[in-house]
C-alpha cells in the first residue's frame, strides 16, 4: 500500500465533509476516486496533499505517517487550476518545479525534455495569458509529473482537452503507471474510469460507500443477466431453463436468435451452459456486467 | 526555508521587472530634480531683447531717479505724449510711461501705454521704482532719514527657541524645521505602507483568481507563501528607496552650486534633530509598520475573490492608517498632547505618530515600549493572518463576512 487513510473525519463550519473515510491505494495502480459533486472527494485529496488537516484520522504514505517532506513525492493536479497570467511559461514551470524540490539544473533539463515530448517548446518564452486553455493544461500536467512523484493525484485531468490530447494524456498516465507510479484519479467520466482504473472508491455524502477492484465490483453488481445467441428450438431451450431462470427477452436475429435471461440467484455459469447446450447450438454467450456509470447512478440514487 | 527564498525571489523579480516599477524608480528622482532645478533655471533665463520705455515726466520728479534694470531701458523723452503714443513701433519703443501732472504736484497718476499687454515683470519693476521714489520724496518732506524709518517699522527683536535636554545642555531649536522633518518621515511611511500593502493584497487575489493557489500550496505551506510574499515585496520597497536615495543624492551633488544656500540652511536647521535616533526609529517603524499592515492586507486579499469585492474589507487596512495620518498632522502641532502619546503607543498608528514626535524629543523608554508593542502586534497578526489566509485562499465563489473570517481562525491545521 502506497497510501492508506484511516477513519478520516473533517468537519467544516456547517457540514461534515468526510465521515470516517478509509481507503487503501495499492502501489503502481490507478485508483479512481468517484462521487457526486460535493461528496467530499476534493477535501480528501486536499488532506492527502496536506493542504488541510483532518479533524481526526490518520494518513499513511509509503509506510509512514504522512509528514511535510512527502510533498516532494506527491504530484497534484487540482481541478481548479491555473497559472500566473503575466509570467512566462518557462519561468513559471521552473518556479513550480523548484518548489517541488528540483534543483535549477534538473528542473531545466527535464522541463526541456517534456516540452519537446508535448511539442510545446515554442511556448517557453510566451506569457501564460497568450496560451489557450488546452495549452495551459498541458503545461500544468508537465509540471505535476516533472519531479517523478511516487503518487500522482489528478482531479478531472481531461477537462479542457480535445480528444487527441486526451489520448496523449491517457498514454502518459499509463506510462507513469508502468514506471511504478501510483495514480489517484478523480473524475466524473465513467468511461475513462473503466478504461484506466484498477481500483475505485465511491464517496457519497461524505462516506466511503464502495471500495475495491473495479472488475470485481462490476461483477458483484451484476444482476445475473445473461445473453445467449443460439440456433435451434426456442421451446426446448425455454423448457430447460424453467424454474431457476426468468426469460426477459427472445428475438429473431439475422442468423440466430438472441435470448436474455435473468437467474434468480448467483449461479455457476457452467451449470447454466450445460443446461443450454443440450438442445441448441450456442453462437455467443455472455454475462451482462453493469457499467460503472450504472453502478454510480444506482448507488447514489438509492442513497437519497 | 529554501522554499520561502524561492517565493521571495519570484515576488521580487516579477515586480522589479515590471515597467511600472522601472518607470516609478526613475521618474520620482527626475521629477524631484525638475521641481528643484527648473524654478532656479527659469528665473535666470530672461528675454534677451532690450526693451526701451519712453518716459514723459510732467512733474520732473521721476525722470532723474528711474534706473535701467536688466534689459529694460528708460529713455527720457521731451516730445509730446501723443506723437510718442502713435509712433511706438516706429520709434522702437516697448511702452510709454507717463507721469501725469496734478494740482498737488505729487506723483499720483501714472499711465503706461503699450501695444502689447505689458509684461508683469516690467509692471512690477516700474511700480516698485516709482513707489520708492515717491517714498523718498515724502521722507524728505518730513525730514526723516530712511534708516530711521526702517528701525521704526522693523524693530530689531531676536526670538530664539532653546531646548534644554536631560544633561542640561541648551540647544537652539527650529520648530518649523522639526515639523517638516516629522511630516516627511511620517508621509514616507504612510505611502510605503499604503502602496505596498495594497500590492500584497493584489498579489494574493491574483493567485486566487488565476487559480494557481492550489497548485502552489500543494508544495508549500500557506504561511511560507504569505511570508515569502511579504518579504519579497518588502525587498522591492527597500530596493526602490535605496535607488531613490542614491539618485537624489547624486542630483544634489551635481546641482550643488545651485543649492549651496538651501543645503547649508537645511543642515543648519536640522542639526538639532536627534539624527541617530531618528534614522534608527525610522527604519524600525518602517519595517514593523509595513509588516503589520502587510499581514492585514494579506487577510483582506485571502477573504475575497476579485478586486471589486475588496472595497469594504479594505477599510480594515485603510482606516487605521488614515487615522494615524491625521493624528500625525495634529502631533506635529502639539507633540505633547495625550493624543500624541496614545497615538504613538497604539500599534496601528504608532509608526506614523511616533516618528512625528521624535524630532521634538521623546524619552527613550517610550520609543522602546512603542516598538515592543508594535513588534508583538505584528507577530500576533502574522499568526492570525496565516490562519485566516490558509483557509481563505481556498474559498471561492462568495465574499466572506467578517464573522466567517473569525470562524476560519478556529479551523484545525
Amino acid at each position: 500500500m502506497i497510501l492508506k487513510t484511516e477513519n478520516i473525519v473533517k468537519q467544516f463550519a456547517n457540514h461534515l465533509a468526510l465521515d470516517n473515510v478509509s481507503i487503501e491505494v495499492p502501489q503502481a495502480s490507478i485508483y479512481g476516486l468517484l462521487g457526486p459533486n460535493g461528496a467530499g472527494k476534493t477535501t480528501l485529496i486536499r488532506i492527502i496533499n496536506q493542504i488541510t488537516a483532518p479533524d481526526s484520522g490518520k494518513v499513511f504514505f509509503d509506510g509512514h505517517e504522512l509528514h511535510g517532506n512527502d510533498v516532494y513525492s506527491i504530484g497534484y493536479l487540482p481541478e481548479e487550476r491555473g497559472l500566473y497570467k503575466k509570467m512566462k511559461v518557462g519561468e513559471q514551470a521552473m518556479y513550480l518545479a523548484r518548489l517541488k524540490g528540483l534543483s535549477k539544473h534538473d528542473a531545466e533539463k527535464s522541463l526541456k525534455t517534456w516540452f519537446e515530448k508535448f511539442e510545446v517548446q515554442a511556448w517557453w518564452n510566451k506569457k501564460v495569458e497568450e496560451l489557450s486553455k488546452g495549452m495551459a493544461q498541458k503545461i500544468q500536467f508537465i509540471v505535476t509529473i516533472l519531479h517523478k512523484p511516487k503518487l500522482l493525484i489528478f482531479d478531472e485531468p481531461f477537462s479542457g482537452f480535445d480528444p487527441i490530447n486526451v489520448n496523449l494524456l491517457k498514454n502518459e498516465i499509463l506510462n507513469l503507471k508502468k514506471e511504478g507510479a501510483t495514480i489517484i484519479f478523480s473524475t466524473h467520466n465513467m468511461a475513462s474510469v473503466e478504461e484506466l482504473c484498477d481500483y475505485i472508491t465511491l464517496i457519497n455524502k461524505s462516506k466511503n460507500v464502495l471500495s475495491g477492484q473495479i472488475d470485481e465490483i462490476r461483477h458483484n453488481y451484476g444482476d445475473n443477466i445473461f445473453e445467449i445467441d443460439y440456433r435451434g428450438e426456442t421451446l426446448k431451450l425455454k423448457e430447460n431453463l424453467e424454474g431457476n431462470y426468468q426469460i426477459l427477452n427472445d428475438c429473431e436475429q439475422k442468423f440466430f436468435r438472441k435470448m436474455t435471461i435473468k437467474a434468480s440467484e448467483k449461479e455457476n455459469t457452467n451449470v447454466l451452459l450445460s443446461r443450454i447446450i443440450r438442445d441448441v447450438e450456442i453462437v455467443n454467450f455472455r454475462e451482462i456486467i453493469p457499467s460503472m456509470n450504472d453502478i454510480f447512478i444506482k448507488l447514489v440514487e438509492d442513497d437519497k | 526555508m529554501k522554499k520561502i527564498l524561492l517565493v521571495i525571489e519570484r515576488e521580487f523579480i516579477t515586480r522589479v521587472k515590471k515597467k511600472s516599477f522601472i518607470i516609478m524608480t526613475i521618474l520620482v528622482p527626475v521629477l524631484f530634480a525638475v521641481l528643484m532645478i527648473v524654478p532656479t533655471l527659469l528665473s535666470s533665463v530672461k528675454s534677451e531683447k532690450e526693451k526701451k520705455i519712453a518716459v514723459v515726466d510732467d512733474l520732473g520728479l521721476v525722470a532723474n531717479d528711474i534706473k535701467n534694470s536688466g534689459t529694460v531701458k528708460f529713455i527720457i523723452e521731451t516730445r509730446p505724449l501723443d506723437s510718442l503714443k502713435n509712433n511706438l513701433a516706429k520709434d522702437d519703443y516697448y511702452a510709454v510711461l507717463h507721469v501725469e501732472n496734478n494740482e498737488e504736484n505729487s506723483i499720483k497718476n501714472i499711465r503706461i501705454y503699450s501695444e502689447q499687454a505689458l509684461s508683469a515683470d516690467i509692471l512690477n519693476n516700474i511700480s516698485f521704482q516709482i513707489k520708492s521714489i515717491a517714498t523718498q520724496i515724502q521722507l524728505k518732506a518730513y525730514d526723516i532719514k530712511p534708516e530711521e524709518l526702517l528701525l521704526i517699522l522693523n524693530p530689531n527683536i531676536n526670538i530664539k527657541t532653546i531646548r534644554i535636554d536631560e544633561l542640561g545642555t541648551e540647544k537652539e531649536s527650529h520648530t518649523g524645521a522639526l515639523m517638516a522633518v516629522a511630516m516627511v518621515c511620517g508621509i514616507l511611511i504612510f505611502l510605503v505602507v499604503f502602496m505596498f500593502g495594497i500590492q500584497i493584497m493584489r498579489s494574493v487575489i491574483e493567485e486566487k483568481s488565476s487559480r494557481i493557489i492550489e497548485i502552489i500550496i500543494s508544495s508549500i505551506k500557506p504561511v511560507q507563501l504569505m511570508l515569502g510574499k511579504i518579504i519579497g515585496v518588502a525587498l522591492v520597497v527597500i530596493t526602490q528607496l535605496i535607488i531613490w536615495a542614491i539618485l537624489i543624492t547624486v542630483i544634489f551633488f551635481v546641482a550643488q552650486s545651485q543649492f549651496a544656500d538651501v543645503i547649508s540652511k537645511i543642515t543648519g536647521y536640522v542639526q538639532d534633530v536627534p539624527m541617530g535616533t531618528m534614522l534608527v526609529s525610522f527604519i524600525l517603524y518602517l519595517i514593523f509598520g509595513y509588516l503589520l499592515y502587510a499581514s492585514l492586507y494579506a487577510i483582506v486579499g485571502s477573504a475575497v475573490d476579485n478586486e471589486t469585492d475588496t472595497q469594504q474589507l479594505q477599510m480594515i487596512g485603510t482606516l487605521p492608517i488614515m487615522i494615524g495620518y491625521f493624528i500625525m498632522i495634529n502631533v506635529a502641532m502639539q507633540p505633547d498632547s495625550p493624543l500624541a502619546f496614545w497615538g504613538s503607543m497604539i500599534p496601528f498608528t504608532s509608526p506614523l505618530v511616533m516618528l512625528a514626535r521624535i524630532p521634538f524629543g521623546v524619552p527613550l523608554w517610550e520609543i522602546i515600549l512603542s516598538l515592543t508593542i508594535l513588534a508583538a502586534t505584528f507577530i500576533l497578526f502574522t499568526w492570525i493572518a496565516a490562519r485566516i489566509y490558509r483557509v481563505g485562499i481556498l474559498m471561492y465563489g462568495k465574499k466572506a463576512s467578517l464573522k466567517e473570517i473569525i470562524k476560519w481562525l478556529k479551523y484545525k491545521q
